[in-house]
Protein backbone atom coordinates (compact mmCIF):
# COMPACT_ATOMS: atom_id res chain seq x y z
CA UNK A 1 0.00 0.00 0.00
CA UNK A 2 2.88 2.56 0.91
CA UNK A 3 5.25 1.72 -2.12
CA UNK A 4 2.00 2.64 -4.17
CA UNK A 5 1.03 5.54 -2.84
CA UNK A 6 4.62 6.47 -2.99
CA UNK A 7 4.86 5.68 -6.18
CA UNK A 8 1.27 8.02 -7.02
CA UNK A 9 3.21 10.93 -4.74
CA UNK A 10 6.49 10.37 -7.44
CA UNK A 11 4.32 10.45 -10.21
CA UNK A 12 2.96 13.75 -9.53
CA UNK A 13 6.09 15.38 -8.21
CA UNK A 14 8.06 14.47 -11.56
CA UNK A 15 4.94 15.86 -13.72
CA UNK A 16 4.98 18.94 -11.52
CA UNK A 17 8.50 19.36 -11.70
CA UNK A 18 8.48 19.57 -15.50
CA UNK A 19 6.26 22.79 -14.95
CA UNK A 20 8.92 24.48 -13.28
CA UNK A 21 7.11 27.85 -13.91
CA UNK A 22 3.92 27.42 -12.98
CA UNK A 23 5.01 25.99 -9.31
CA UNK A 24 6.96 29.52 -9.24
CA UNK A 25 4.30 31.39 -10.14
CA UNK A 26 2.12 29.88 -7.77
CA UNK A 27 4.73 30.60 -5.18
CA UNK A 28 5.15 34.12 -5.99
CA UNK A 29 0.96 34.25 -5.86
CA UNK A 30 0.43 33.17 -1.82
CA UNK A 31 3.04 35.79 -1.09
CA UNK A 32 1.16 38.48 -3.43
CA UNK A 33 -2.00 36.81 -1.69
CA UNK A 34 -0.52 36.86 1.93
CA UNK A 35 0.31 40.56 1.36
CA UNK A 36 -3.33 41.77 0.73
CA UNK A 37 -4.23 40.25 3.79
CA UNK A 38 -2.02 41.89 5.62
CA UNK A 39 -2.37 45.11 4.55
CA UNK A 40 -6.67 44.40 4.65
CA UNK A 41 -5.65 43.53 8.51
CA UNK A 42 -4.70 47.34 9.17
CA UNK A 43 -7.66 48.12 7.67
CA UNK A 44 -9.93 45.95 9.72
CA UNK A 45 -9.67 46.15 13.85
CA UNK A 46 -11.54 44.67 16.63
CA UNK A 47 -12.52 48.53 17.14
CA UNK A 48 -14.81 48.20 14.14
CA UNK A 49 -15.64 44.24 14.33
CA UNK A 50 -16.43 43.47 17.66
CA UNK A 51 -16.60 40.04 16.47
CA UNK A 52 -13.26 39.42 15.78
CA UNK A 53 -12.74 39.55 19.77
CA UNK A 54 -12.98 35.99 20.29
CA UNK A 55 -10.80 35.12 17.44
CA UNK A 56 -7.39 36.86 19.01
CA UNK A 57 -8.42 40.34 17.30
CA UNK A 58 -6.31 39.98 14.58
CA UNK A 59 -8.20 39.87 10.97
CA UNK A 60 -4.84 38.96 8.95
CA UNK A 61 -4.40 36.35 11.33
CA UNK A 62 -8.25 35.09 10.80
CA UNK A 63 -8.33 35.53 7.04
CA UNK A 64 -5.04 33.81 6.59
CA UNK A 65 -6.51 30.50 8.33
CA UNK A 66 -9.53 31.13 6.33
CA UNK A 67 -7.63 31.37 3.34
CA UNK A 68 -5.48 28.87 3.95
CA UNK A 69 -7.82 25.63 5.12
CA UNK A 70 -10.66 26.58 2.63
CA UNK A 71 -7.49 25.30 0.24
CA UNK A 72 -8.30 22.15 1.47
CA UNK A 73 -11.89 21.77 0.88
CA UNK A 74 -11.52 22.73 -2.71
CA UNK A 75 -8.47 20.27 -2.81
CA UNK A 76 -11.07 17.77 -1.33
CA UNK A 77 -13.81 17.88 -3.31
CA UNK A 78 -12.31 18.58 -6.66
CA UNK A 79 -9.35 16.28 -6.08
CA UNK A 80 -10.98 13.09 -6.45
CA UNK A 81 -13.51 14.32 -9.43
CA UNK A 82 -10.20 16.08 -10.70
CA UNK A 83 -8.56 13.16 -11.36
CA UNK A 84 -10.66 10.92 -12.70
CA UNK A 85 -11.99 13.75 -15.37
CA UNK A 86 -7.97 13.98 -16.38
CA UNK A 87 -7.70 10.30 -16.34
CA UNK A 88 -10.92 10.35 -18.81
CA UNK A 89 -9.73 13.21 -21.23
CA UNK A 90 -6.28 12.57 -20.86
CA UNK A 91 -6.68 8.65 -21.59
CA UNK A 92 -4.84 7.16 -18.44
CA UNK A 93 -7.88 5.71 -16.65
CA UNK A 94 -7.83 2.74 -18.78
CA UNK A 95 -4.47 1.44 -17.74
CA UNK A 96 -4.93 2.58 -13.73
CA UNK A 97 -8.07 0.84 -13.74
CA UNK A 98 -6.83 -2.45 -15.40
CA UNK A 99 -4.28 -2.35 -12.46
CA UNK A 100 -5.02 -4.79 -9.79
CA UNK A 101 -5.55 -1.77 -7.13
CA UNK A 102 -9.17 -1.06 -6.11
CA UNK A 103 -10.42 2.10 -7.77
CA UNK A 104 -11.12 3.90 -4.16
CA UNK A 105 -7.43 3.25 -3.44
CA UNK A 106 -6.63 5.07 -7.12
CA UNK A 107 -8.54 7.62 -6.06
CA UNK A 108 -7.05 8.12 -2.66
CA UNK A 109 -3.27 7.62 -3.64
CA UNK A 110 -4.46 10.07 -6.89
CA UNK A 111 -4.98 12.81 -4.39
CA UNK A 112 -2.44 12.65 -2.18
CA UNK A 113 0.20 14.55 -4.79
CA UNK A 114 -2.92 17.38 -4.30
CA UNK A 115 -2.83 17.32 -0.72
CA UNK A 116 0.74 17.65 0.15
CA UNK A 117 0.79 20.56 -2.17
CA UNK A 118 -2.22 22.03 -0.05
CA UNK A 119 -0.12 21.50 2.92
CA UNK A 120 3.39 23.38 1.39
CA UNK A 121 0.70 26.10 0.35
CA UNK A 122 -0.96 26.08 3.53
CA UNK A 123 2.21 25.98 5.18
CA UNK A 124 3.84 28.72 3.23
CA UNK A 125 0.67 31.08 3.92
CA UNK A 126 1.02 30.41 7.69
CA UNK A 127 5.10 31.14 7.49
CA UNK A 128 4.52 33.77 5.40
CA UNK A 129 2.40 35.24 8.12
CA UNK A 130 3.89 34.62 11.57
CA UNK A 131 7.36 35.14 10.03
CA UNK A 132 7.16 38.35 8.35
CA UNK A 133 4.31 39.76 8.81
CA UNK A 134 3.70 39.13 12.97
CA UNK A 135 0.38 37.16 12.94
CA UNK A 136 -0.51 36.74 16.41
CA UNK A 137 -1.30 32.69 17.17
CA UNK A 138 -1.54 30.31 20.18
CA UNK A 139 -1.53 26.50 19.53
CA UNK A 140 -1.70 24.61 22.97
CA UNK A 141 -2.38 21.42 21.82
CA UNK A 142 -1.01 20.20 18.57
CA UNK A 143 -2.47 16.78 18.92
CA UNK A 144 -6.03 18.70 19.56
CA UNK A 145 -5.02 20.58 16.38
CA UNK A 146 -4.33 17.54 14.23
CA UNK A 147 -7.66 15.52 15.47
CA UNK A 148 -9.78 18.81 14.25
CA UNK A 149 -7.93 18.88 10.76
CA UNK A 150 -7.98 15.25 10.35
CA UNK A 151 -12.19 15.19 11.02
CA UNK A 152 -11.74 18.22 8.62
CA UNK A 153 -10.44 16.35 5.61
CA UNK A 154 -12.58 13.11 6.55
CA UNK A 155 -15.94 14.99 5.77
CA UNK A 156 -14.66 16.83 2.89
CA UNK A 157 -13.31 13.74 1.03
CA UNK A 158 -17.09 12.57 1.82
CA UNK A 159 -17.90 15.33 -0.43
CA UNK A 160 -15.23 14.77 -2.66
CA UNK A 161 -16.14 11.24 -3.18
CA UNK A 162 -19.82 12.08 -4.35
CA UNK A 163 -18.50 14.73 -6.91
CA UNK A 164 -16.56 12.14 -8.12
CA UNK A 165 -19.21 9.92 -8.30
CA UNK A 166 -21.27 12.40 -10.31
CA UNK A 167 -18.32 12.63 -12.98
CA UNK A 168 -18.48 9.06 -13.38
CA UNK A 169 -21.93 8.96 -14.11
CA UNK A 170 -22.54 12.33 -15.92
CA UNK A 171 -19.03 13.15 -17.34
CA UNK A 172 -19.10 16.50 -16.56
CA UNK A 173 -18.09 19.13 -13.35
CA UNK A 174 -20.26 17.92 -10.50
CA UNK A 175 -22.23 20.86 -9.54
CA UNK A 176 -20.82 20.30 -5.90
CA UNK A 177 -17.62 21.55 -7.65
CA UNK A 178 -19.22 24.74 -8.33
CA UNK A 179 -21.35 25.77 -5.69
CA UNK A 180 -19.49 24.77 -2.88
CA UNK A 181 -16.40 27.54 -3.45
CA UNK A 182 -18.59 30.11 -3.07
CA UNK A 183 -20.76 28.74 -0.53
CA UNK A 184 -18.12 27.85 1.77
CA UNK A 185 -16.60 32.38 0.62
CA UNK A 186 -20.26 33.32 1.62
CA UNK A 187 -21.56 31.01 4.40
CA UNK A 188 -18.20 29.20 5.67
CA UNK A 189 -16.78 31.78 7.40
CA UNK A 190 -13.60 31.78 5.29
CA UNK A 191 -13.14 35.97 4.82
CA UNK A 192 -15.59 36.90 7.43
CA UNK A 193 -17.16 35.63 10.67
CA UNK A 194 -20.15 33.59 10.20
CA UNK A 195 -21.05 35.95 13.51
CA UNK A 196 -22.13 38.89 11.21
CA UNK A 197 -24.88 36.49 9.00
CA UNK A 198 -28.39 36.84 9.60
CA UNK A 199 -29.91 34.62 11.80
CA UNK A 200 -31.36 32.78 8.52
CA UNK A 201 -28.17 32.79 6.64
CA UNK A 202 -26.23 30.90 10.04
CA UNK A 203 -28.71 27.88 9.84
CA UNK A 204 -27.69 27.32 6.69
CA UNK A 205 -24.03 27.89 7.29
CA UNK A 206 -24.62 25.81 10.21
CA UNK A 207 -25.12 22.95 7.67
CA UNK A 208 -21.87 23.21 6.04
CA UNK A 209 -18.63 21.19 7.62
CA UNK A 210 -16.48 23.69 6.75
CA UNK A 211 -18.23 26.36 9.13
CA UNK A 212 -17.38 24.18 12.06
CA UNK A 213 -14.14 23.07 10.67
CA UNK A 214 -12.92 26.83 10.60
CA UNK A 215 -14.36 27.73 14.00
CA UNK A 216 -12.68 25.29 15.33
CA UNK A 217 -9.08 25.16 13.57
CA UNK A 218 -9.41 29.17 14.14
CA UNK A 219 -10.15 28.63 18.01
CA UNK A 220 -7.22 26.04 18.49
CA UNK A 221 -4.65 28.03 16.42
CA UNK A 222 -5.73 31.54 17.16
CA UNK A 223 -7.11 31.03 20.82
CA UNK A 224 -5.16 28.56 22.23
CA UNK A 225 -8.09 26.13 22.92
CA UNK A 226 -8.55 22.64 24.50
CA UNK A 227 -11.08 20.37 24.00
CA UNK A 228 -13.82 21.24 26.33
CA UNK A 229 -14.29 24.65 23.87
CA UNK A 230 -14.36 23.00 20.86
CA UNK A 231 -16.19 19.60 22.13
CA UNK A 232 -19.42 20.97 19.99
CA UNK A 233 -17.55 21.69 16.65
CA UNK A 234 -15.55 18.49 16.89
CA UNK A 235 -19.10 16.34 17.59
CA UNK A 236 -20.40 17.92 14.27
CA UNK A 237 -17.26 17.26 12.18
CA UNK A 238 -17.28 13.73 13.38
CA UNK A 239 -21.15 13.75 12.42
CA UNK A 240 -20.54 15.26 9.06
CA UNK A 241 -17.44 12.63 8.57
CA UNK A 242 -19.60 9.79 8.89
CA UNK A 243 -22.73 10.55 6.69
CA UNK A 244 -20.75 12.25 4.19
CA UNK A 245 -18.31 9.48 4.01
CA UNK A 246 -20.76 6.47 4.14
CA UNK A 247 -22.74 8.36 1.19
CA UNK A 248 -19.33 9.28 -0.64
CA UNK A 249 -18.40 5.63 -0.72
CA UNK A 250 -22.05 4.55 -1.64
CA UNK A 251 -22.69 6.95 -4.13
CA UNK A 252 -18.92 6.24 -5.51
CA UNK A 253 -19.23 2.54 -5.54
CA UNK A 254 -22.88 2.91 -7.38
CA UNK A 255 -21.38 5.68 -10.21
CA UNK A 256 -18.65 2.79 -11.18
CA UNK A 257 -20.81 0.00 -10.98
CA UNK A 258 -23.21 1.95 -13.27
CA UNK A 259 -20.76 3.09 -15.81
CA UNK A 260 -19.09 -0.53 -16.23
CA UNK A 261 -22.72 -1.94 -17.03
CA UNK A 262 -23.27 0.71 -19.21
CA UNK A 263 -19.90 0.29 -20.64
CA UNK A 264 -19.15 4.41 -20.32
CA UNK A 265 -16.53 3.93 -17.50
CA UNK A 266 -14.07 5.84 -20.12
CA UNK A 267 -16.48 7.90 -22.07
CA UNK A 268 -15.42 11.60 -21.91
CA UNK B 1 -8.91 -29.96 -14.45
CA UNK B 2 -10.15 -27.22 -16.46
CA UNK B 3 -6.93 -26.09 -18.76
CA UNK B 4 -8.66 -23.31 -20.32
CA UNK B 5 -7.14 -19.69 -19.72
CA UNK B 6 -9.72 -17.91 -21.40
CA UNK B 7 -13.88 -19.17 -20.55
CA UNK B 8 -16.99 -17.31 -21.77
CA UNK B 9 -20.25 -18.71 -21.07
CA UNK B 10 -23.45 -17.05 -22.73
CA UNK B 11 -21.50 -13.28 -22.41
CA UNK B 12 -24.42 -11.24 -24.02
CA UNK B 13 -23.94 -7.03 -23.69
CA UNK B 14 -26.50 -4.34 -24.59
CA UNK B 15 -25.85 -0.63 -24.33
CA UNK B 16 -27.07 2.75 -24.95
CA UNK B 17 -24.68 4.55 -27.42
CA UNK B 18 -23.82 8.59 -26.11
CA UNK B 19 -25.13 9.88 -29.27
CA UNK B 20 -28.91 7.29 -28.65
CA UNK B 21 -29.13 8.69 -25.11
CA UNK B 22 -31.82 11.56 -25.87
CA UNK B 23 -34.36 8.72 -28.17
CA UNK B 24 -37.57 8.02 -25.73
CA UNK B 25 -37.62 4.15 -26.95
CA UNK B 26 -35.83 1.70 -25.05
CA UNK B 27 -35.47 -0.81 -27.59
CA UNK B 28 -34.32 1.68 -30.35
CA UNK B 29 -31.77 3.17 -28.07
CA UNK B 30 -30.41 0.20 -27.33
CA UNK B 31 -27.73 -1.90 -29.14
CA UNK B 32 -26.62 -5.11 -29.04
CA UNK B 33 -23.05 -5.49 -28.63
CA UNK B 34 -22.46 -9.08 -27.92
CA UNK B 35 -25.75 -12.09 -27.90
CA UNK B 36 -24.37 -15.48 -26.11
CA UNK B 37 -20.79 -15.19 -26.40
CA UNK B 38 -19.27 -18.60 -25.26
CA UNK B 39 -15.79 -19.22 -26.30
CA UNK B 40 -12.78 -21.41 -24.84
CA UNK B 41 -9.40 -20.57 -25.58
CA UNK B 42 -6.32 -23.07 -24.38
CA UNK B 43 -2.83 -21.99 -22.50
CA UNK B 44 -0.36 -21.28 -25.25
CA UNK B 45 -2.77 -20.63 -27.83
CA UNK B 46 -3.16 -17.26 -29.99
CA UNK B 47 -6.98 -16.49 -30.36
CA UNK B 48 -7.89 -13.93 -32.84
CA UNK B 49 -10.82 -12.26 -32.59
CA UNK B 50 -12.11 -11.10 -36.09
CA UNK B 51 -14.34 -8.63 -37.13
CA UNK B 52 -15.27 -5.38 -38.71
CA UNK B 53 -15.68 -1.81 -36.48
CA UNK B 54 -18.72 -2.68 -34.02
CA UNK B 55 -18.60 -6.26 -34.77
CA UNK B 56 -18.21 -6.39 -30.68
CA UNK B 57 -14.34 -7.38 -30.43
CA UNK B 58 -13.47 -4.78 -28.20
CA UNK B 59 -16.47 -4.83 -26.08
CA UNK B 60 -15.33 -8.94 -25.71
CA UNK B 61 -11.80 -7.51 -24.76
CA UNK B 62 -13.28 -4.78 -22.20
CA UNK B 63 -14.94 -7.25 -20.40
CA UNK B 64 -12.00 -9.58 -20.16
CA UNK B 65 -10.35 -6.65 -18.55
CA UNK B 66 -13.36 -6.06 -16.48
CA UNK B 67 -13.55 -3.25 -17.57
CA UNK B 68 -17.42 -4.01 -18.65
CA UNK B 69 -19.65 -6.08 -17.11
CA UNK B 70 -21.66 -8.52 -19.38
CA UNK B 71 -25.62 -8.26 -19.09
CA UNK B 72 -25.35 -11.82 -19.04
CA UNK B 73 -23.97 -15.04 -18.55
CA UNK B 74 -20.26 -15.82 -16.50
CA UNK B 75 -16.37 -16.06 -17.47
CA UNK B 76 -13.61 -16.60 -16.13
CA UNK B 77 -9.23 -15.99 -16.58
CA UNK B 78 -6.96 -18.78 -15.21
CA UNK B 79 -10.29 -20.28 -13.71
CA UNK B 80 -10.97 -16.96 -11.68
CA UNK B 81 -14.51 -15.50 -12.09
CA UNK B 82 -14.20 -11.94 -14.17
CA UNK B 83 -17.25 -10.60 -12.27
CA UNK B 84 -16.80 -11.52 -8.57
CA UNK B 85 -13.93 -11.23 -8.64
CA UNK B 86 -12.18 -8.25 -10.66
CA UNK B 87 -8.96 -7.67 -8.82
CA UNK B 88 -7.57 -11.06 -8.92
CA UNK B 89 -8.43 -11.38 -12.48
CA UNK B 90 -6.75 -8.10 -13.29
CA UNK B 91 -3.83 -9.77 -12.07
CA UNK B 92 -3.91 -12.50 -14.16
CA UNK B 93 -4.11 -10.45 -17.67
CA UNK B 94 -2.16 -7.57 -19.21
CA UNK B 95 -4.00 -5.26 -22.11
CA UNK B 96 -2.01 -3.48 -24.67
CA UNK B 97 -4.23 -0.81 -26.78
CA UNK B 98 -3.14 1.37 -29.12
CA UNK B 99 -3.97 4.61 -27.04
CA UNK B 100 -0.69 6.32 -26.48
CA UNK B 101 -2.09 8.50 -24.13
CA UNK B 102 -2.50 6.09 -21.49
CA UNK B 103 1.48 6.94 -20.73
CA UNK B 104 2.37 9.85 -18.80
CA UNK B 105 3.90 11.86 -21.69
CA UNK B 106 6.30 13.99 -19.59
CA UNK B 107 7.56 11.34 -17.81
CA UNK B 108 10.07 9.10 -19.35
CA UNK B 109 9.77 5.64 -20.56
CA UNK B 110 11.50 4.14 -17.83
CA UNK B 111 9.31 6.27 -15.11
CA UNK B 112 6.82 5.20 -16.62
CA UNK B 113 6.97 1.46 -16.05
CA UNK B 114 8.01 2.38 -12.44
CA UNK B 115 5.05 3.48 -12.24
CA UNK B 116 2.76 1.27 -13.30
CA UNK B 117 5.48 -1.89 -11.50
CA UNK B 118 4.40 -0.25 -8.23
CA UNK B 119 0.97 -0.88 -8.71
CA UNK B 120 1.11 -3.86 -9.97
CA UNK B 121 2.74 -4.74 -6.43
CA UNK B 122 6.10 -4.94 -7.77
CA UNK B 123 9.13 -3.80 -4.87
CA UNK B 124 12.73 -3.03 -5.44
CA UNK B 125 15.24 -4.82 -6.32
CA UNK B 126 12.57 -7.01 -8.06
CA UNK B 127 10.78 -4.09 -9.71
CA UNK B 128 14.37 -2.47 -11.17
CA UNK B 129 15.51 -6.02 -12.53
CA UNK B 130 11.95 -6.79 -14.03
CA UNK B 131 12.13 -3.30 -15.39
CA UNK B 132 15.36 -3.96 -16.87
CA UNK B 133 14.54 -6.94 -18.01
CA UNK B 134 11.38 -5.99 -20.19
CA UNK B 135 13.36 -2.99 -21.98
CA UNK B 136 15.67 -5.03 -23.10
CA UNK B 137 12.94 -7.90 -23.83
CA UNK B 138 11.40 -4.67 -25.82
CA UNK B 139 14.54 -3.58 -27.35
CA UNK B 140 14.45 -0.44 -26.30
CA UNK B 141 17.21 -0.17 -23.27
CA UNK B 142 18.17 2.80 -24.91
CA UNK B 143 15.41 4.85 -24.73
CA UNK B 144 15.33 4.11 -21.13
CA UNK B 145 15.84 7.72 -19.54
CA UNK B 146 13.55 9.25 -23.00
CA UNK B 147 10.91 11.37 -22.37
CA UNK B 148 7.78 9.03 -23.24
CA UNK B 149 6.95 11.64 -25.57
CA UNK B 150 10.13 11.61 -27.89
CA UNK B 151 9.35 8.02 -28.53
CA UNK B 152 7.88 6.80 -32.03
CA UNK B 153 4.83 5.23 -32.69
CA UNK B 154 5.97 1.71 -32.46
CA UNK B 155 8.17 2.79 -29.86
CA UNK B 156 5.31 3.34 -27.49
CA UNK B 157 3.51 0.26 -28.89
CA UNK B 158 6.34 -1.78 -27.59
CA UNK B 159 6.05 0.13 -24.13
CA UNK B 160 3.00 -0.33 -23.77
CA UNK B 161 3.63 -4.53 -23.98
CA UNK B 162 6.16 -4.47 -21.89
CA UNK B 163 3.87 -2.47 -19.80
CA UNK B 164 1.36 -5.28 -19.65
CA UNK B 165 3.96 -7.88 -19.01
CA UNK B 166 5.19 -6.21 -15.74
CA UNK B 167 3.35 -8.67 -13.59
CA UNK B 168 4.16 -11.62 -15.92
CA UNK B 169 0.93 -12.09 -16.45
CA UNK B 170 -0.52 -15.68 -17.86
CA UNK B 171 -3.28 -13.67 -20.29
CA UNK B 172 -2.38 -11.32 -23.20
CA UNK B 173 -5.17 -8.98 -24.57
CA UNK B 174 -4.20 -6.94 -27.37
CA UNK B 175 -6.85 -4.08 -29.07
CA UNK B 176 -5.60 -4.26 -32.71
CA UNK B 177 -1.97 -3.80 -31.65
CA UNK B 178 -0.56 -2.98 -35.17
CA UNK B 179 -3.03 -0.23 -36.44
CA UNK B 180 -1.26 2.94 -36.61
CA UNK B 181 3.05 0.38 -36.80
CA UNK B 182 4.09 0.75 -40.71
CA UNK B 183 4.18 -2.69 -42.15
CA UNK B 184 7.83 -3.63 -41.20
CA UNK B 185 7.32 -2.77 -37.30
CA UNK B 186 4.11 -4.77 -37.74
CA UNK B 187 5.12 -7.48 -38.91
CA UNK B 188 8.34 -7.47 -35.74
CA UNK B 189 5.91 -7.45 -33.54
CA UNK B 190 3.36 -10.32 -35.03
CA UNK B 191 6.72 -11.82 -34.78
CA UNK B 192 7.56 -11.29 -30.95
CA UNK B 193 3.90 -11.91 -29.93
CA UNK B 194 4.10 -15.17 -31.50
CA UNK B 195 7.89 -16.07 -31.06
CA UNK B 196 8.93 -14.77 -27.95
CA UNK B 197 5.52 -14.39 -25.55
CA UNK B 198 3.52 -17.42 -27.09
CA UNK B 199 5.85 -20.18 -28.17
CA UNK B 200 8.97 -19.22 -25.20
CA UNK B 201 6.50 -17.84 -22.25
CA UNK B 202 3.78 -20.00 -23.00
CA UNK B 203 1.69 -17.10 -22.50
CA UNK B 204 -1.84 -17.02 -24.18
CA UNK B 205 -2.91 -14.31 -26.44
CA UNK B 206 -6.49 -12.87 -27.29
CA UNK B 207 -5.84 -10.50 -30.23
CA UNK B 208 -7.96 -8.25 -31.73
CA UNK B 209 -7.74 -7.34 -35.35
CA UNK B 210 -10.08 -6.46 -38.53
CA UNK B 211 -7.03 -7.42 -40.59
CA UNK B 212 -7.55 -11.09 -42.11
CA UNK B 213 -4.36 -11.45 -43.01
CA UNK B 214 -2.94 -10.71 -40.05
CA UNK B 215 -5.39 -13.44 -38.17
CA UNK B 216 -3.79 -16.00 -40.80
CA UNK B 217 -0.51 -15.15 -39.85
CA UNK B 218 -0.01 -14.53 -35.81
CA UNK B 219 -3.05 -16.15 -34.59
CA UNK B 220 -3.24 -20.23 -34.28
CA UNK B 221 -7.14 -19.88 -34.14
CA UNK B 222 -9.72 -17.20 -35.36
CA UNK B 223 -13.01 -16.80 -34.32
CA UNK B 224 -15.16 -14.45 -36.19
CA UNK B 225 -17.51 -11.88 -34.78
CA UNK B 226 -19.91 -10.57 -36.72
CA UNK B 227 -23.14 -8.09 -35.37
CA UNK B 228 -22.19 -9.23 -31.69
CA UNK B 229 -22.28 -13.38 -32.65
CA UNK B 230 -19.65 -15.66 -33.01
CA UNK B 231 -20.21 -16.60 -36.78
CA UNK B 232 -17.25 -19.04 -37.34
CA UNK B 233 -14.52 -20.70 -35.63
CA UNK B 234 -11.52 -21.34 -37.83
CA UNK B 235 -7.70 -22.61 -38.02
CA UNK B 236 -5.10 -20.13 -39.88
CA UNK B 237 -5.49 -23.17 -42.75
CA UNK B 238 -9.14 -22.53 -43.31
CA UNK B 239 -8.76 -18.95 -43.75
CA UNK B 240 -5.87 -19.35 -46.35
CA UNK B 241 -7.88 -21.83 -48.19
CA UNK B 242 -10.92 -18.88 -48.22
CA UNK B 243 -8.20 -16.02 -49.01
CA UNK B 244 -6.83 -17.89 -52.51
CA UNK B 245 -9.66 -20.19 -53.37
CA UNK B 246 -12.16 -17.11 -54.24
CA UNK B 247 -10.74 -13.78 -55.44
CA UNK B 248 -12.52 -10.77 -56.44
CA UNK B 249 -10.78 -9.49 -60.33
CA UNK B 250 -10.39 -6.63 -61.80
CA UNK B 251 -10.29 -7.02 -65.69
CA UNK B 252 -9.34 -3.78 -67.90
CA UNK B 253 -10.77 -4.15 -71.97
CA UNK B 254 -11.05 -2.15 -75.02
CA UNK B 255 -14.76 -1.41 -74.93
CA UNK B 256 -16.80 -4.33 -76.17
CA UNK B 257 -20.40 -5.52 -76.57
CA UNK B 258 -22.75 -7.31 -74.15
CA UNK B 259 -22.63 -10.44 -76.35
CA UNK B 260 -18.99 -10.38 -75.55
CA UNK B 261 -18.95 -10.00 -72.21
CA UNK B 262 -21.72 -13.01 -71.41
CA UNK B 263 -19.43 -15.78 -73.18
CA UNK B 264 -17.28 -14.80 -69.76
CA UNK B 265 -19.73 -17.53 -68.41
CA UNK B 266 -20.42 -15.67 -64.64
CA UNK B 267 -22.41 -12.72 -63.87
CA UNK B 268 -19.91 -9.78 -62.95
CA UNK B 269 -19.87 -8.15 -60.37
CA UNK B 270 -19.59 -4.61 -61.95
CA UNK B 271 -19.16 -3.38 -65.64
CA UNK B 272 -18.30 0.36 -65.83
CA UNK B 273 -16.30 2.65 -68.33
CA UNK B 274 -13.18 4.20 -67.18
CA UNK B 275 -12.02 6.87 -70.07
CA UNK B 276 -11.24 4.70 -73.12
CA UNK B 277 -11.62 1.20 -71.17
CA UNK B 278 -14.13 -1.46 -70.28
CA UNK B 279 -13.81 -2.35 -66.36
CA UNK B 280 -15.44 -5.69 -65.32
CA UNK B 281 -15.11 -6.75 -61.78
CA UNK B 282 -15.96 -10.00 -60.78
CA UNK B 283 -16.00 -12.97 -58.06
CA UNK B 284 -14.80 -16.45 -59.09
CA UNK B 285 -12.19 -19.31 -57.89
CA UNK B 286 -8.48 -18.63 -58.80
CA UNK B 287 -8.40 -21.71 -61.56
CA UNK B 288 -11.19 -20.83 -63.27
CA UNK B 289 -9.57 -17.20 -64.35
CA UNK B 290 -7.20 -18.54 -67.24
CA UNK B 291 -10.42 -19.84 -68.53
CA UNK B 292 -12.57 -16.89 -67.95
CA UNK B 293 -10.04 -15.01 -69.98
CA UNK B 294 -9.74 -17.30 -72.96
CA UNK B 295 -13.68 -17.20 -73.33
CA UNK B 296 -13.14 -13.59 -73.60
CA UNK B 297 -10.36 -13.58 -76.20
CA UNK B 298 -11.92 -16.44 -78.28
CA UNK B 299 -15.31 -13.67 -78.34
CA UNK B 300 -12.63 -11.27 -79.50
CA UNK B 301 -11.85 -9.26 -76.39
CA UNK B 302 -9.10 -6.93 -76.62
CA UNK B 303 -7.95 -7.53 -72.91
CA UNK B 304 -5.63 -4.93 -71.27
CA UNK B 305 -5.00 -5.94 -67.81
CA UNK B 306 -6.14 -7.99 -65.56
CA UNK B 307 -5.07 -8.22 -61.44
CA UNK B 308 -6.86 -9.68 -57.89
CA UNK B 309 -8.34 -7.21 -55.91
CA UNK B 310 -7.44 -7.68 -52.24
CA UNK B 311 -10.11 -8.78 -50.42
CA UNK B 312 -11.68 -7.45 -47.75
CA UNK B 313 -13.26 -8.92 -44.47
CA UNK B 314 -15.99 -7.60 -45.50
CA UNK B 315 -16.01 -9.61 -48.95
CA UNK B 316 -15.40 -12.59 -47.55
CA UNK B 317 -18.10 -12.43 -44.24
CA UNK B 318 -21.17 -13.30 -46.76
CA UNK B 319 -18.41 -16.56 -47.90
CA UNK B 320 -17.72 -17.44 -43.75
CA UNK B 321 -20.96 -17.15 -42.56
CA UNK B 322 -22.53 -18.67 -45.46
CA UNK B 323 -19.70 -21.83 -44.87
CA UNK B 324 -20.50 -22.10 -41.41
CA UNK B 325 -24.62 -22.43 -41.88
CA UNK B 326 -23.65 -25.36 -44.41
Amino acid sequence: MFSRALAFLKRDLLTAWSYRLQFMAQSGGIFCTTLIFFFMGKLITPQQSPQLLQYGSDYFAFSLVGLAFADYLMVSVNGFADEIRRGQLQGTLEALLTAPVPPLAILLYSSLSSFLFTTLRVLLYLGLGIFFFDMRWQLQSPALFLGVFLLTVLSFWGLGLLSAAFVILFKQTSPIHWALGPLAGLLGGVMFPVQLLPDWLRWFADLLPITWALEALRQVLLNGAVFSQVKTECMALGVFAVIFLFCGIIAFRYGLRHAQKEGSLLHY
Amino acid sequence: MDTAAVKLDGIAKQYVPPWQLGARNRQQRTVRALEKVSLSISRGEICGLLGINGAGKTTLLKILATLILPDEGSGAIGGIDLIRFPLQVKAQIGLVTTNDRSFYWRLTAGENLEFFAALHGLKRPKKRERISELFALIDMEAQMHQPFMTLSTGQRQRLAIARALLADPGVMLFDEPTSGLDPVAAKKLRGFVRDTLVRQQGKTVVWCTHNLHEAEQVCDRVVVLHQGRIVADLNPQEIRTRIEGQGTYRLALMPCGSEVLATMGIVPLTVQEEGAQLVVTFHAAESRVPEIIERLVSAGAAILHCSRSEEGLEELFPQIVAAEKD
